[in-house]
């Protein structure tokens, strides 16, 4: 059984939502044995995902339990498309929290989807197939399939089970997207044609044409930019989160967002180091940008949902950050941030749906006293609040502390500001606690609903990982730690020659120069 | 040496919050079948979480006595328990666990923390008997007790920082703790959001420090670091003075010490053990515990003494003109710390140490022995409608007394020793000496004036308020006995340090700090003279102006009060906190607001816009394509011949 | 008899003569007894006939090549697929026209509607296989005619009516101008094959005149822009099946005839052929942004797929082998197949939605999902497939269109193209909107019988856009 499962890992990761979501669109059945199904596949997921998490050899930056079947011939050249399938460190973490929001998600999901459950279960596990084929494929086409697979689902979920808006938002959510995607799918065609692979691990080992890597990275990177989503490319993330359905903005939010920082790293950063070196101060400063402006647009907001999202922005700030230092430390906080954003915004999102189906409103006006009113509620709520803004003992601590640290060096203006954000954090997110949660309890939100079984099934997991992550995350960043530090690594070269073109002639001298504050002897570091 | 036990200290306050918080559960579980929002809790999980919550606290006290008693057993210089628990956060370069380190320093916080910590969980079963939080609330100070022996057991400045954050947080959690009161959760909300401030700097600080060369979170390290010179000068200023922007959040100075005021919304218990004996001395700690640090960076210390000295005075005369009996114990507290750290200024770090032991112990007390009174008022906290108390709860009104006298320093109250001390190294030091002094004098002074003006207002005169409304009765045993002991240890806590006679606390703190005070203050030259003439001008400003602050208020409350009613010219100012608050939001709260509204402005119409112009005009544009589409053969034609045309001549132009 | 007819000859001749004979049985059997039924039979398996008669020319050419009737006639491997596509669009034209058109006017014109059937497919084939101007001439009056009628073939609906008229006259203009221009070529080179085109470039101005007139008719046939105006009218005054035909077999056969007949690159060069697509491309894109009528929008998306066409003819005009030439081939060959097959399904579907609604207005499909999920799904993997989403053969169609670009350092076309795309992804999203998002109208009855004959047929290229985007090599020419 256990052999059956290396081997075949990563193919039942794909195969089993895929199978399921076609399995609950012709099986006949009524919605509760619908959802039960859907909620069967997912769970079988899960198992398998946590399988190849806990078996994850963390003593490798490699791909593990790689699986490769040749697909069709790229025309005209020796590439053959393959589906290929790997896991690394970078996606470990990522697959996991895929495997463990989607089944949380269906649990919570008949709060807010009352009708088309069988199209609802479809598109959920449509989606998780193609969520976990992003984070695994070996393949840029393969990736690029997994990508706009993804995308669809998401698509339809807010499209048909949104709010008002919907229809705005969903088109808007998905061109946006497209709009780099397709520029991806450029670069991506130029990589395969002058390489003559479209195999990831075998790109990774290249040094590719600094010219290649410039143009590559300037169509993948944007994609990932939009998708992550950075200032200014942010625009589409409110409203596709504000019209969503909790379990849309929990997914949106939780791991689809994770394929934009994904791809910074794996095709960013491993695929195109020079030109990731080139770019990275342009990209620091969006990224503590979008920490500051994301913050003051959250605290500037009156519906709730739309402070979640915002925030999301700023949150995602960090881990671009954190990523385009280069730093190993910084790395892993990103990856980290990664999976942490996930857990605490998906939090947050349950519970915005968790109100919102009791009150139907997402006004922070319309709140108030709820402390009073619905303790369980208010409970995670501020648990969820402690680790967006980064409380020690909480996940969130420990990917953005990190990040902060691990950016510092070199990057000393660029952390302070970040760290500002982290102040910026606490005023919006507690201003969002007082509005709420204190108060005085009025009269509308006296007699609330108390949590529903199904709530606390989907919020208790997310809870405990805030704790655990924040308490003991060694299991988490072990995982992460080689491949960050040959991702760092593979930087350093480049990084060496931008510096060595950048320093004066007179060596002698520059060395004084480079003695910086931070650095008085001109210490290894 | 490895003492894995150690881990006892923080973890039994955690475990009573554990079951503090399911006894809250169940209560919450019980409101909710009785559909009741506001039933207090029962009297069995009442009781239960009284004592779970005390007897927590109080069993890591014996913990931490052991511990002492383990620590003071070792040679002097081996004087380290260290207990690792497991690891924590290993990335990069980074590797820290989860371990506890006790010195003759921490040590002494510890016993502290615990010790005051116990009293005034005894305290609260009685003051906050027949809250509806009650289980809450004891597994929120639980909390705190935890975080704050983080706070200072860790040996990381990243386990150190946790325990801060922590403590901020349970302070939050605590001064909002009637969150139903909007300006409560306001209040809680500021001393977060201040806090973090100072955190920023903490963080950046650290960052300046592992990277400038420590190359370690560890305290230890650091310290070592920066006794062989790895940190170049300039480095060494801008951490130390990141470090001390945290501690002007956590401790309440300038210009961070907004939010300490308004934390007195918080239970008075809290504001005993938080916001007076523990977390706010923590920056005094951090400072202490890097004196090494400290110490080599010498542009820092005399900064950390202007702070100290202007915030002592400061706060002085923002107290004397208080009427809310908290507010004036809360400015008395900010003014407090400041004299702590005008003697970590100084390098008197044995001084600070000693002024924030017996601080613990008299404004605790004095706190105590004010949460007493408010009791006993019903929740008056207005002096002027008070007075006459005196014989009403006398046990209340003699251990105030006590506290009052330490605080204002009369002599032999323990508070008069610690306070002379830094005052004596003040005059003794290297940064202005006599300007500080003379700085730290005057507030000395106005300490005594408000002291004398709280029992005069609050003890002596005629009863301000109708005796027939207001039944006022002494307070429970649980909440009298924590104000016995702790008018005792106010006496007894002179102890620790009686000029020419013992120093047991300077013997007991040396290995830890008498490296950094040696660094800053140089060889120690005896001045057995100055040190016993500033000794007696001391006790002549403590006595002179606490029996003129009782005097003058003792005989004229009814025209204070007018006076305080219609707060003209200096007085409101005074009474008004120098309108610092109305300052800051004018110059830091609203621009940030109105730019954070602004951004959401240009956020929809500028960056939102342009996305939304592009569809806009594309379907514009479509319309205006469409036009093409006419219907007419004829004009299909006409395009047709156009398009002819132009291939045909592009053809025949490009073969030429 | 000795014709004096090669074996090629015979492999070559099958699928016309079963095409021909089957139509001429057609017409005897009407004139013997009329029954609609037995002609559509009669029809069907005319056309599977001769798909079946293809498969051994395609086995046969496998290696090289086949030229038949003294190089009249010229066939590889995409060309024998495309004629197998026509063939195929043709059957499912007949089948899902069988419930609409047959009661009309009392079966009266199911004669008519099978024989203008066979003969228009005789005419794909025979554009496609022409390797000669005069077979080509032949090939491409014996398609365009029948269809005349066809599109008319509703004489009560005025618009069908006008349809024809407009495609009747504007497509015998460009007749006249094909003819003109074939003659011109003859005159200029004295070669009336393929080779004619080149040789005509290096010559007079008159051969490159007749070059560019030839050109200017066969871009009208595949509708690029500026000569794609009748495209909308047409297609959607057209009954839907033969618009569904059109869109196939039509486009299929014309464009693989201009891949055959456009001058390449030493008279019109890689930057021209671009410009002209990305000049369709937008056109058609931004005409279709705002159409009510999803047929319509469908026929003005066809005009934007020809712009994504031409962008492999700017590969072409690119190429320097002739490997790389034939490699372009067969993507063309693949994305026309993609398309037909997207576009059999997409508006074989609006038919049986049209059929319930009366017309193809948008605002009458709104929630079309909850009534017909079958005919939404079909229509969903359609669109997606059109717009090129993942998993279905249209994006492997673009996306090897665009591999031939870049690989022939058209990067920055390729850019311009592909963000223009993104236009035909706004109004393919809209469609879905309407059919699955918005909530239909109240007084519409919940579900309806559906023809389970039309509608298991429709299956058949919305499974096969899957297969072939799942796994390509299926059809990898």
């Amino acid at each position: 059984m256990s052999a059956f499962l290396d081997n075949h890992l990563l193919t039942l990761l794909v195969a089993l939502p895929l199978v399921g979501s076609l399995f609950v669109l012709f099986v006949p059945a009524g919605e509760r044995w619908l959802r039960r199904w859907g909620l069967a596949f997912a769970l079988a997921t899960l198992a398998v995902a946590l399988h190849g998490y806990w078996w994850f050899d963390s003593t490798t930056s490699g791909f593990q339990y790689a699986v490769e079947h040749p697909w069709f011939a790229l025309p005209g050249t020796e590439a053959t498309v393959s589906l290929a399938l790997g896991m690394d460190g970078l996606s470990v973490l990522l697959v996991a929290l895929s495997g463990i929001l989607m089944p949380l998600v269906l649990v919570a999901a008949p709060g807010g989807i009352k009708t088309r459950i069988r199209e609802f279960v479809f598109w959920a596990l449509m989606m998780e197939a193609g969520m976990m084929g992003v984070f695994l494929a070996q393949d840029l086409v393969l990736f690029y399939i997994f990508w706009e697979v993804s995308l669809i689902p998401l698509y339809f979920l807010i499209g048909i089970w949104g709010g008002e808006n919907r229809i705005y938002a969903t088109v808007k959510f998905v061109l946006y997207t497209l709009v780099g995607s397709l520029l991806m799918l450029v670069g991506l065609i130029r990589v395969a044609l002058e390489s003559g692979t479209t195999n990831i691990p075998e790109l990774l080992s290249r040094d590719l044409s600094v010219e290649l890597q410039g143009f590559a990275f300037v169509c993948f990177a944007l994609s990932f930019l939009i998708k992550v989503p950075v200032v200014p490319f942010h625009t589409w993330l409110p409203d596709a989160h504000v019209q969503a359905p909790t379990g849309g903005s929990v997914i949106l939010a939780g791991v689809m967002l994770k394929m934009g920082t994904y791809g910074l790293m794996r095709f960013g950063l491993q695929m195109f180091p020079a030109a990731a070196v080139d770019w990275a101060p342009v990209l620091i400063v969006i990224g503590v940008v979008g920490i500051l402006y994301g913050s003051l647009l959250a605290w500037a907001q009156r519906d709730l949902k739309k402070l979640v999202a915002y925030s999301s922005v700023a949150h995602l700030g960090f881990v671009v950050l954190g990523i385009f230092a280069f730093e190993p430390t910084a790395l892993q906080g990103a990856v980290l941030q990664g999976v942490n954003h996930g857990i605490s915004t998906g939090a947050l999102f349950f519970l915005v749906g968790v109100i919102y189906d009791r009150r139907h409103t997402r006004q922070l006006k319309d709140f108030g006293g709820l402390a009073t009113s619905f303790p369980s509620f208010a409970f995670f709520l501020v648990l969820a609040t402690l680790a967006s803004v980064g409380l020690p003992g909480t996940n969130g601590f420990v990917g953005e502390f990190l990040i902060l640290f691990g950016s510092f060096p070199g990057h000393e203006w660029a952390v302070a500001f970040a760290a500002l954000g982290v102040v910026l954090g606490a005023v919006y997110m507690l201003g969002m606690c007082r509005e709420v949660l204190f108060g005085r309890v009025r009269k509308v939100n006296r007699d609330l609903k108390p949590m529903q079984i199904r709530e606390w099934v989907a919020l208790t997991p997310l809870a405990a990982l805030m704790l655990w992550i924040g308490l003991y995350p060694g299991p988490v960043l072990d995982r992460t730690r080689l491949v960050c530090e040959a991702m760092s690594a593979r930087v350093q070269p480049y990084l060496e020659q931008t510096e060595e073109a950048s320093l004066p002639e007179d060596s002698e001298s520059s060395a004084d120069t480079k003695s910086n504050l931070l650095n008085p002897q001109g210490m290894e570091r | 040496m490895e003492t894995p036990w150690l881990w006892l200290i923080p973890l039994l306050p955690f475990l009573g919050t554990l079951l503090n918080a399911l006894l809250h559960a169940g209560v919450l579980r019980r409101r909710q079948q009785e559909r009741d929002l506001m039933a207090p809790a029962v009297a069995v999980p009442e009781r239960l979480a009284g004592w779970i919550g005390t007897g927590a606290v109080a069993l890591s006290f014996l913990v931490a006595v052991a511990a002492f008693l383990r620590l003071k057993a070792l040679p002097v210089d081996e004087r380290v328990l260290t207990a690792t628990l497991a690891p924590w956060i290993q990335a990069g370069s980074l590797d820290l666990s989860w371990t506890l380190s006790i010195d003759p320093l921490n040590a002494a916080m510890m016993l502290v923390v615990t010790g005051v910590g116990a009293l005034i969980h005894l305290y609260s079963i009685g003051y906050m008997h027949g809250d509806k939080g009650f289980c809450k609330y004891f597994s929120y100070l639980n909390l705190f007790v935890g975080m704050m022996l983080m706070l200072i057991l860790s040996e990381s400045l990243l386990g150190l920082f946790l325990g801060w954050e922590g403590v901020g947080l349970c302070s939050y959690l605590l001064i909002g703790f009637w969150y139903e009161d909007g300006e409560k959760a306001d209040a809680a909300r500021k001393a977060f959001i201040v806090n973090r401030i100072g955190d920023f700097g903490f963080l950046i600080g650290m960052f300046l420090l592992y990277w400038g060369g420590g190359g370690s979170l560890n305290m230890s390290d650091i310290n070592a670091a920066a006794s062989q010179g790895a940190f170049s000068e300039g480095l060494a200023t801008l951490a130390g003075l990141c470090l001390f922007l945290g501690c002007c959040g956590k401790s309440a100075q300038i210009p961070l010490y907004v939010w300490l005021p308004d934390a007195m919304a918080g239970p008075t218990p809290v504001s005993a053990l938080i916001h007076a004996a523990t977390m706010v001395t923590s920056g005094i700690y951090l400072v202490a515990r890097l004196g090494d640090f400290f110490a080599f960076a010498p542009g820092v210390l005399p900064v950390i003494a202007c702070v100290g000295a202007a915030t002592a005075l400061f706060a002085a005369t923002i107290g004397i003109a208080q009427r809310d009996i908290k507010k004036v114990l809360a400015y008395s507290t900010v003014s407090q710390l400041g004299y702590m750290f005008l003697g970590l200024g100084v390098g008197a770090f044995t001084g600070a140490v000693f002024h924030l032991i017996t601080h613990a112990f008299f404004k605790a007390l004095l706190f105590l022995g004010a949460g007493s009174v408010i009791h006993a008022m019903h929740h008056q906290q207005d002096m002027f409608k008070m007075g006459g108390l005196r014989d009403r709860i006398p046990i209340t009104y003699k251990t105030m007394l006590i506290g009052a006298f330490a605080l204002a320093g009369v002599p032999l109250f323990s508070g008069f020793f610690s306070k002379d001390l830094i005052l004596f190294e003040t005059a003794t030091g290297h940064t202005s000496p006599w300007l500080l002094w003379l700085v730290g004098a005057g507030g000395a002074a106005l300490t005594a004036t408000y002291t004398g003006r709280l029992l005069a207002l609050t003890f002596y005169g005629e009863a301000r308020f109708d005796p027939q409304k207001t039944k006022v009765h002494e307070s429970p045993r649980t909440m009298t006995l924590p104000l016995m002991v702790l008018a005792v240890l106010s006496i007894a806590g002179g102890l620790l340090g009686i000029p020419f006679i013992m120093h047991p606390l300077a013997d007991w703190l040396d290995p830890v700090v008498g490296q950094a005070t040696l660094e800053v203050r140089g060889e120690h030259h005896p001045a057995h003279g100055l040190e016993i003439a500033l000794l007696l001008v001391g006790s002549a400003i403590a006595i002179g102006f606490l029996s003129f602050g009782l005097r003058h208020y003792r005989r004229s409350p009814e025209e204070q009060r007018s006076r305080a009613d219609q707060a003209t010219g200096l007085l409101r100012w005074l009474a008004n906190a120098w309108f610092v608050d109305a300052l800051y939001a004018l110059l830091v709260t609203t621009p940030l607001k109105i730019l954070a509204i602004l951004s959401a402005t240009v956020d929809v119409f500028f960056v939102d816009g342009t996305v939304n112009w592009v569809a806009r005009r594309s379907r514009a544009t479509g319309n205006d394509v469409r036009r093409m589409q006419s219907g007419g053969a004829n004009d299909y034609a006409l395009w047709f011949s156009l398009g002819a045309v132009v291939i045909v001549v592009g053809l025949l132009a490009g073969t030429r | 008899m000795e014709l004096g007819l090669t074996a090629n000859d015979w492999l070559l001749a099958a699928p016309f003569l079963w095409l021909a004979g089957a139509g001429v049985l057609v017409l005897i059997w009407d004139a013997v007894r009329p029954q609609p039924l037995a002609e559509g039979i009669v029809s069907w398996i005319g056309l599977g006939l001769a798909a079946v008669a293809c498969l051994p020319i395609l086995e046969a050419v496998r290696t090289e090549p086949v030229e038949a009737f003294s190089g009249m006639l010229s066939v590889n491997v995409p060309v024998i697929v495309l004629a197998i596509l026509c063939l195929g669009a043709a059957a499912f034209c007949g089948i899902v026209a069988w419930r609409s058109l047959l009661p009309y006017e009392g079966g009266r014109h199911t004669t008519a509607f099978w024989t203008l059937l066979l003969f228009s497919t005789f005419g794909m084939v025979l554009t496609l296989w022409a390797n000669h101007m005069a077979t080509l001439f032949l090939g491409v009056e014996c398609l365009s005619l029948p269809l005349y009628v066809l599109v008319a073939l509703r004489r009560d609906q005025s618009d069908s009516i006008e349809a024809g008229l407009k495609y009747f006259l504007l497509g015998a203009f460009a007749s006249g101008f094909m003819a003109f221009g074939m003659a011109m070529v003859y005159a200029a080179t004295g070669d009336m094959s393929p080779a004619a085109i080149s040789a005509a470039a290096e010559g007079s101005s008159l051969g490159v005149f007749g070059v560019a007139l030839l050109l200017i008719a066969l871009l009208f046939k595949v509708a690029a822009v500026p000569f794609h105006l009748w495209v909308a009218d047409v297609y959607q005054g057209a009954p839907t099946p033969v618009t569904a035909l059109m869109a196939t077999g039509t486009k299929a056969a014309t464009v693989a005839a201009l891949l055959r007949w456009a001058p390449g690159g030493e008279l019109m060069g890689p930057q021209s052929w671009a410009m002209l697509g990305c000049l369709t491309l937008l056109i058609g894109n931004l005409t279709a942004l705002n159409q009510s009528n999803l047929k319509r929008m469908l026929a003005l998306s066809g005009v934007a797929h020809v712009g994504i066409l031409l962008f492999a003819f700017a590969a072409r005009a690119a190429a320097e082998t002739a490997e790389a030439t034939s490699q372009i081939g067969d993507t063309l060959g693949y994305y026309l197949v993609a398309y037909g097959l997207a576009a059999t399904a997409a508006f074989g579907a609006l038919e049986l939605l049209e059929r319930r609604v009366g017309h193809s207005e948008s605002a009458s499909l709104q929630g079309i999902a909850r009534r017909q999920p079958l005919l939404a799904g079909v229509l969903c993997i359609a669109l997606l497939s059109l717009a090129g989403f993942p998993l279905t053969a249209g994006f492997l169609a673009k996306y090897f269109v665009f591999v031939e670009m870049i690989r022939h350092g058209l990067s920055s076309w390729a850019v311009i193209g592909i963000l223009l795309t993104l236009f035909g992804f706004a109004y393919y999203l809209k469609a879905l909107v309407t059919l699955f998002m918005q909530e239909p109208p109240e007084e519409r009855p919940s579900l309806w019988r559906p023809d389970w004959v039309a509608t298991m047929a429709l299956l058949v290229p919305t499974v096969l856009s899957v297969v072939f985007g799942v796994w390509p090599k299926a059809i990898q020419l």
